[in-house]
């Protein structure tokens, strides 16, 4: 055990404890209250013990404190999910452990808990910013653990000193991230928090507003043609046609219908690439009407009759498609007689003053029109308000929703529009997708979860489904301008917005400086974080002509190769062959004898090495070498002008007479 | 269960030496190099592979190309670490310098030459033998430089020293690079002081009843004269006076303990405990040879012959303090 003093304890503690508060931030929302507390009181107490002395705590009072932490960690777990615990166990265990430092050892444990603290932040974030950050977090950690052993140099060469060693790290970590065969997943593991958010197969308007608060990145479209009209960016993912009276979900028929038969599409298309991110569902982004040009992965993309994309399996990694949307062609390809009844459905009861409303609105004997118009009339008429903090609604939402609170947010809008569509006769649907996105580059759109947003479609004989948004009625900036400008300061607070210069976009550096910064996001999540199995195969592909056994086996090698060739660059002593060495008559003689089995030792001297060995010799090798290190001595100071040659001659004497 | 414990632990010190005996002979000097280094991750390079393997089934199971880069990351580290860690050590010669001869209960102290080709500067080497550590933090301008450890105390004797281990965990500690090597030179423990009064024989048959009891002290009215120092004089025999006045260092020669002369005889005490019969003598010696007296010693077997000066004295102690060894063993001689 190696025991630090209070000066070797004072840098490193107070580096660690800062690298350890810092790895924990981008996680708070998973730590808990009381697991708060004693972190903060631990890193009070190495910030203590590094200005000041401070008496080393108790043992039996920290042992008790353990005990004490573990059982709240258990009595907590349940509520928690096992990633969650384990990280707040993982939090627990270098509190207790900063309170004791004192040893290498601990500084060693914590050590240890901060890699896995900044892996399981890898977990939740991966974004370039976050992996900076915790670079910079791993790279201050390595370098505490260098100044426990760094002796007598000085801070400053020791920060150079540990950089260096990392950074020739890199580039061997590059190549074995590139050459690693990938495994797929060894076994189920916990889900992690931030594939949860997004669209979710169904929708309860009295939920609150989840999604509008996150602004993780939902999927980028690059744009091969014009951008369309804000108004006109509805990405449609979710069509939900089946409702409770409180829910709308999904028909479980929507995947086993025919898949992307050939429809007829008209007017101009617009062509986009979209790279969405990982999420739980299977489906896809588009706009209307989509046929999809090109999927840039082994799985393939369907389409089905509610015009959605999607794909067989799970979105668990991020995926790349290219897609022609016909924004002006009528959606009225698919309406059986079936789905006609399926989306007039409601449920036999519940709403009550919706209906009646409904009915009286009413009357046979008007057209579809006239009847939309009518229902229409309930949201221009009313005094409803756009907001991300709606009540909660749980017993017939509708009804509340229309006439007591009138306040809601996309959800509640479509919710009881499309009911009350279908009160009145007319097929009605719930859209769910987002709305919008952040124009960058001129050409590429950032769609983010909070613009997440839910329409309606109603049909109508002879035009087919028609898209309408009641949101746009009550906050009509919602469609042009996005979430931020439809509703106020106070709530806009809610909403956890990425960093972001989107503020000064008049200013045309900083425009400039921001379109850089997306484009090096984008390469990033395109190069690093989707490098896959498919990746490394089309890489083999690219190099090698081809994929099989043997190209996969030379592409290890050759990477193997190249990590020994960066091995050999950092430690092969090639500076003194490549250099020529000057004559020197001494390093010849210690050559000979080296071959004989003497080696010199560092701190002797010629004249001392000869001496030692002066009993093993026989008279003539001892004045031969007597001689020779005499005139070497010569020949280096300078004392008389030895010849090269003579030495030389000299030098096979000696060899002669060992033979 | 402990004491089976320390048993295994004592077996595997013995096999461990005579297996490292063969492989690295005891020397006076050393460089270390690949014949005579060992390297292992340490407990914490243990918990490092632990952790490349926790990350890399973590970034597969999640297919997290982060956290996979992350495992990766350290196995790079790591594999830089362990040549670092070599060259860095190996970079090291150590030379041991002779131990100088001490009394029992004193502290003993190993001295030696750490010098570096400073390819690396900075670092750390460990140094610990007969359960003592020292940190001995190389310096940055100097190519070598003395390090000096403290040891436990020994029995008098003539011991060979222990293997001394030395261990760097240079770079981030995550291997641990170390050395047994032993000296050549020997450790020399003389027999303690015992205070007990002087028994002088004449001559080495004479019976006990004919001894002078010198023990007592130097007379200054028996002054001779004062002559030149030499090295073998008592420096309390030094006459200040003169060095003060710059005129050099000379003795002031007695009368009395010219005269002086006899044996010392370890019988006359060996009714008791042998090792403090050898303290007393240990102790008369020392005495003798203060005050000037030509003396021998007689220690039944061995005896030598009555003379004066240092070299007289120490070619004493080491008869004392290897009195009982196997002859072998006193044939390498002092020679300091």
């Amino acid at each position: 055990m190696r025991e630090l003093t209070l000066d070797q304890l004072k840098i490193p503690g107070a580096l660690l404890s800062l690298c350890f508060a810092l790895s924990v931030l981008p996680m708070y929302a998973s730590i808990m209250g009381w697991v708060w507390i004693l972190f903060l009181c631990s890193v009070g107490i190495v910030w203590a013990k590094v200005l000041k002395k401070l008496k080393p705590v108790n043992n039996t009072t920290l042992n008790l404190l353990a005990i004490f932490c573990m059982l709240l960690l258990l009595l907590f777990s349940g509520q928690f999910g096992l990633l969650s615990t384990m990280i707040n166990l993982l939090v627990v265990a270098g509190c207790l452990k900063l309170i004791t430092l004192r040893t290498a050892a601990d500084f060693h444990l914590i050590i240890v808990v901060l890699v896995f603290l900044i892996a399981c932040g890898f977990i939740y974030h991966q974004q370039l910013l976050l992996t900076l950050f915790y670079g910079a977090i791993l790279f201050t950690t390595l370098f505490t653990a260098f100044l426990l052993n760094k002796g007598k140099l000085a801070y400053s060469t020791s920060a150079k000193h540990s950089a260096k060693l990392i950074l020739q790290a890199l580039p061997i970590m590059a190549l074995l991230f590139v050459m690693v065969p990938r495994l797929p997943p060894l076994w189920e593991s916990a889900a992690q928090k931030s594939s949860s958010t997004g669209l979710s197969e169904s929708i309860t308007p009295g939920d609150i507003a989840n999604l509008a608060q996150s602004g993780d990145l939902a999927f980028r479209a690059e744009f091969i043609t014009d951008v369309p009209e804000p108004q006109e960016r509805y990405w449609r993912s979710i069509v939900l046609d089946n409702f409770d009276g409180a829910t709308w979900s999904m028909d479980d028929e929507t995947f086993v219908l025919e898949r992307t038969s050939q429809i007829a599409v008209e007017g101009e298309a617009t062509q986009y690439l979209v790279i969405a991110e990982p999420n739980n569902t299977r489906w896809k982004y588009s706009l209307d009407i989509p046929v999809v040009d090109q999927v840039m992965s082994s799985r393939t993309i369907y389409r089905n009759q509610s015009y959605q994309l999607f794909s067989q399996e799970v979105n668990k990694q991020a995926s790349l498609y290219i897609v022609s949307s016909y924004l002006s062609s009528p959606l009225n390809h698919f309406l059986t007689s079936y789905e006609r009844n399926k989306n007039l459905q409601v449920p036999d009861d519940g709403n009550q003053r919706t209906r009646q409303w409904v009915n009286e609105a009413i009357s046979q004997d008007m057209s579809t029109q006239q009847r939309l118009r009518a229902i229409m009339d309930m949201y221009f008429s009313n005094q409803f308000s756009y907001t991300l903090q709606p009540p909660l609604m749980q017993t017939d939402p509708v009804d509340e929703f229309l006439f007591t609170h009138r306040r809601g947010f996309c959800s509640h809008y479509a919710s009881s529009l499309a009911f009350m569509l279908r009160l009145a006769g007319i097929p009605a649907r719930l859209v769910a997708g987002y709305q919008g996105g952040e124009l960058q580059n001129g050409n590429i759109l950032t769609v983010r979860q909070y613009d997440a947003h839910a329409w309606v479609e109603y049909w109508v004989d002879g035009s087919g489904w028609m898209r309408i948004d009641p949101t746009a009625i009550v906050a009509p900036n919602r469609l042009l301008d996005g979430l931020f400008s439809s509703i106020d300061e106070t709530e806009s607070d809610l909403i956890e917005r990425p960093f972001n210069l989107s503020e000064f976009n008049d200013n045309p550096i900083i425009g400039q400086i921001r379109d850089f910064l997306v484009m090096i996001d984008h390469q990033w999540s395109q190069t690093v974080l989707q490098y896959d199995q498919d990746s490394q195969r089309d890489l083999i592909k690219k190099w090698f002509g081809d994929f099989n056994a043997k190209n996969m086996t030379s592409f290890m090698l050759i990477s193997l190769g190249l990590i020994v060739f960066c091995l050999a660059l950092v430690f092969l002593p090639y500076k003194t062959w490549f250099s020529r060495q000057p004559y020197s008559p001494g390093a010849q003689l210690l050559k000979f004898l080296s071959q004989k089995g003497w080696q010199k030792h560092t701190h002797e001297t010629l004249k001392d090495f000869v001496a030692r060995l002066a009993p093993k010799l026989n008279q003539t090798q001892r004045s031969y070498l007597h001689v020779y290190v005499e005139q070497c001595y010569m020949h280096q100071y300078n004392e008389r002008e030895i010849s090269q040659e003579k030495l030389q001659e000299m030098l096979r004497k000696i060899k002669r007479s060992f033979k | 269960m402990k004491p089976a414990l320390s048993r295994l632990k004592s077996v595997y010190i013995k096999r461990r030496n005579q297996w490292l005996s063969k492989r690295i002979p005891a020397e006076n000097s050393f460089d270390l190099d690949l014949g005579n280094t060992f390297i292992l991750p340490s407990s914490f390079g243990w918990a490092m592979i632990a952790i490349v393997v926790f990350l890399f089934i973590l970034g597969t199971n999640y297919q997290n190309n982060i956290v996979l880069g992350m495992s990766y990351f350290f196995i790079a580290l790591g594999l830089l670490s362990l040549f670092h860690s070599y060259v860095y050590f190996t970079q090291h010669s150590v030379q041991f310098l002779p131990f100088e001869p001490e009394f029992e209960n004193r502290e003993l102290r190993l001295n030696c030459i750490i010098s570096s080709t400073q390819k690396y500067t900075g670092g750390e080497i460990l140094i610990s033998a007969y359960g003592q550590t020292q940190r001995f933090a190389t310096d940055l301008m100097k190519n070598s430089q003395t390090c000096s450890l403290p040891l436990i105390n020994l029995p008098r004797g003539l011991h060979d020293c222990e293997r001394i281990k030395f261990e760097t965990l240079y770079a981030f500690g995550l291997f641990r690079c170390w050395s047994y090597l032993k000296p050549k030179h020997q450790l020399l423990v003389y027999p303690g002081i015992q205070k007990a009064p002087i028994k002088l024989h004449r001559h080495l048959d004479e019976d006990d009843s004919e001894h002078d009891n010198v023990n007592n002290k130097v007379a200054s009215d028996n002054l001779q004269g004062i002559r030149n120092f030499v090295e073998t004089d008592p420096l309390h025999h030094v006459s200040w006076k003169h060095v003060a006045k710059g005129q050099g260092l000379l003795t002031k020669d007695f009368a009395q303990n010219a005269g002086v002369s006899g044996w010392v005889r370890l019988s006359d005490y060996q009714n008791g405990d042998i090792e403090n019969a050898l303290r007393i003598l240990s102790y008369q010696v020392q005495q003798l040879y203060k005050e000037n007296a030509e003396f021998g010693i007689d220690l039944g077997v061995t005896k030598i012959l009555p003379q004066t000066g240092f070299d007289h004295l120490q070619k004493c102690l080491f008869r004392l303090a290897t009195y009982g060894e196997p002859p072998t063993f006193e044939k390498s001689k002092l020679n300091a």
